[in-house]
């Protein structure tokens, strides 16, 4: 038990030096642009489909079951609003984080450790590049950049459903929906939200590039960074998120 | 104009009284190598005992426990982080199974150290990248992934990635490692043309066969050095594991 606890304790330690090195190589040029914009497009455009999806999905049931609870109090008119809030200030930055380090972080996580293990990272250190700068601070920048921008995808895909929900089952006209949905909304409700995804991103990326770049045992070493990835990316993202849900109430009172 | 009052030319490479362990467990042990200039240098030795090692500690992969280790007179523990990625570029690196990058094909594979690190315009790149392919026997493969080549093919392309940038030194770790004996000396053949070009070549294997006739001077290493000389020299050894290692064609 004790051997496990100082085992922990020890892991944290590794993954907060590895932040810490990545956030100090982010700042030291050259940026490696060309790399950085491959991992834009790998992280972020491709993992679209799905935060749309997962979006129009969520947003759908949400409308669903608040017109099921508010029907009951005759307050059918407050679903734009209860959709609304719910995924700008809660669900849509936690479900995508969550999406992403399910899509990006085991991506990540089995790509650098098939690399570490098939000598593709020392090959790389062999051509006189510098593979901490190349393969790692690229991708955590990259999951910092995209996060909010899916967020925000994930947001309005799920307002698109929770409207087209209510106008398919309640008959409410979208216009009014959207005009009731937005009315609800102030900027307090986006902006922390989004630099709370940032953080997001800045653990998704560390976490996965963590495991996968320091990967030991061959093909089995691989596969457990990868589970590894998804599991502690998406513990620490709860975690992360209930702090920062916190500290966001020091600034803006719900 | 007189040689004499000239400094003597640092060696290639040269590794001083290295010593490394892993866990506690210790893989080399005092070892001193020194390759000369344009020297086609064999290091031989059973699995196990630190071949691949010397090689990652040559190109500053792993650092020494002890011990120095020079390249073309720089000693890598000297150097800051930026200095020895410039060094690397020095030394052309074949690995045990290539390590191609398997995310890009054979033509990006090979150009991927020209795009880094020179400024020429991509149809000169694309040029000396097909050149390179072509003297690898591997012009027609450009456009094939790293999974869809054999092993052999994927050394070839290894070596060109590794010759690529013109480096003087050639470091290749187990030519011949998983190969039938036609794609090995094929492979040993390609090495060979090296020296013609003036190279400073480290070849390490287990297979003294193929290297014999390659070679100005072998090391036989056992955790430490066990024997170094002349491949000729070292065959007539009253050692056993020297005989057999250096001796092995004749078997």
């Amino acid at each position: 038990m004790f051997e496990g606890v100082l085992k922990f304790v020890g892991a944290t330690g590794e993954v907060g030096a590895f932040g810490a090195k990545t956030t100090r190589e982010l700042f030291r040029r050259p940026l490696e642009i060309a790399e950085l914009t491959r991992q834009i497009y790998e992280c972020g455009a491709k993992s679209t489909p799905l935060i749309v999806c997962a979006g129009l999905a969520l947003g759908a049931v949400m409308a669903m079951h608040s017109q099921a609870s508010m029907s009951r109090f005759g307050a059918q008119s407050l679903v734009p609003q209860a959709v609304s809030i719910g995924i700008f200030r809660v669900l849509g930055p936690l479900v995508t984080g969550l999406l992403i380090s399910g899509r990006v972080g085991a991506g990540i996580g089995a790509q650098l450790g098939g690399m570490r293990v098939t000598q593709q990272i020392d090959a790389l250190e062999a051509l006189a590049v510098d593979s901490f700068k190349y393969l790692v601070v690229t991708r955590v920048l990259a999951c910092i950049i995209v996060l909010p921008v899916l967020t925000l995808v994930m947001d309005f895909a799920g307002l698109t459903g929770g409207m087209l929900l209510d106008f398919a089952v309640g008959h409410v006209s979208p216009r009014y929906f959207l005009k009731e949905a937005f009315l609800a909304l102030q900027m307090s409700d986006y902006l922390p939200t989004v630099l709370k995804t940032t953080v997001f991103g800045l653990i998704i990326g560390t976490v996965s590039c963590y495991l996968g770049y320091n990967v030991k045992g061959g093909a089995a070493g691989v596969g457990t960074a990868s589970t590894r990835s998804v599991v502690f990316c998406s513990i620490v993202l709860i975690l992360i998120d209930i702090i920062l849900v916190k500290l966001s109430f020091f600034w803006s009172q719900p | 104009m007189s040689d004499e009052g000239k400094q003597p030319e640092a060696p290639a490479i040269r590794l001083d009284h290295v010593c490394k362990s892993f866990g506690g467990i210790e893989v080399l042990k005092d070892v001193s190598i020194t390759v000369q200039k344009e020297e086609c240098f064999g290091l031989l030795g059973r699995s196990g005992t630190g071949k691949s090692v010397t090689l990652s500690l040559m190109i500053g992969l792993m650092q020494a426990d002890s011990g120095a280790i020079l390249i073309e007179g720089k000693d890598l523990r000297k150097l800051k982080r930026s200095e020895l990625l410039e060094s690397r570029k020095h030394i052309g690196f074949l690995f045990q199974q290539a390590a191609l990058f398997d995310s890009l094909s054979v033509r990006e594979n090979v150009a991927f150290p020209l795009q880094r690190h020179t400024n020429k315009g991509e149809k000169e790149i694309l040029d000396i990248v097909h050149q390179t392919l072509e003297s690898v026997g591997l012009e027609k493969d450009e456009d094939k992934m790293p999974a869809e080549l054999s092993g052999g093919m994927r050394k070839r392309v290894g070596l060109a990635r590794a010759l690529v940038l013109d480096p003087p030194i050639i470091v290749v770790d187990e030519p011949s490692s998983g190969l039938d004996s036609i794609t090995a000396s094929e492979i040993y053949d390609l090495l060979s043309k090296l020296r013609e070009r003036k190279k400073t070549l480290v070849i390490v294997t287990h297979d003294g066969a193929g290297l014999s006739n390659l070679v100005d001077e072998l090391a036989v290493l056992d955790r430490s050095i066990i024997a170094c000389g002349k491949p000729d020299e070292l065959a007539k050894s009253d050692n056993h594991l020297v005989k057999e290692l250096v001796g092995s064609k004749e078997r």
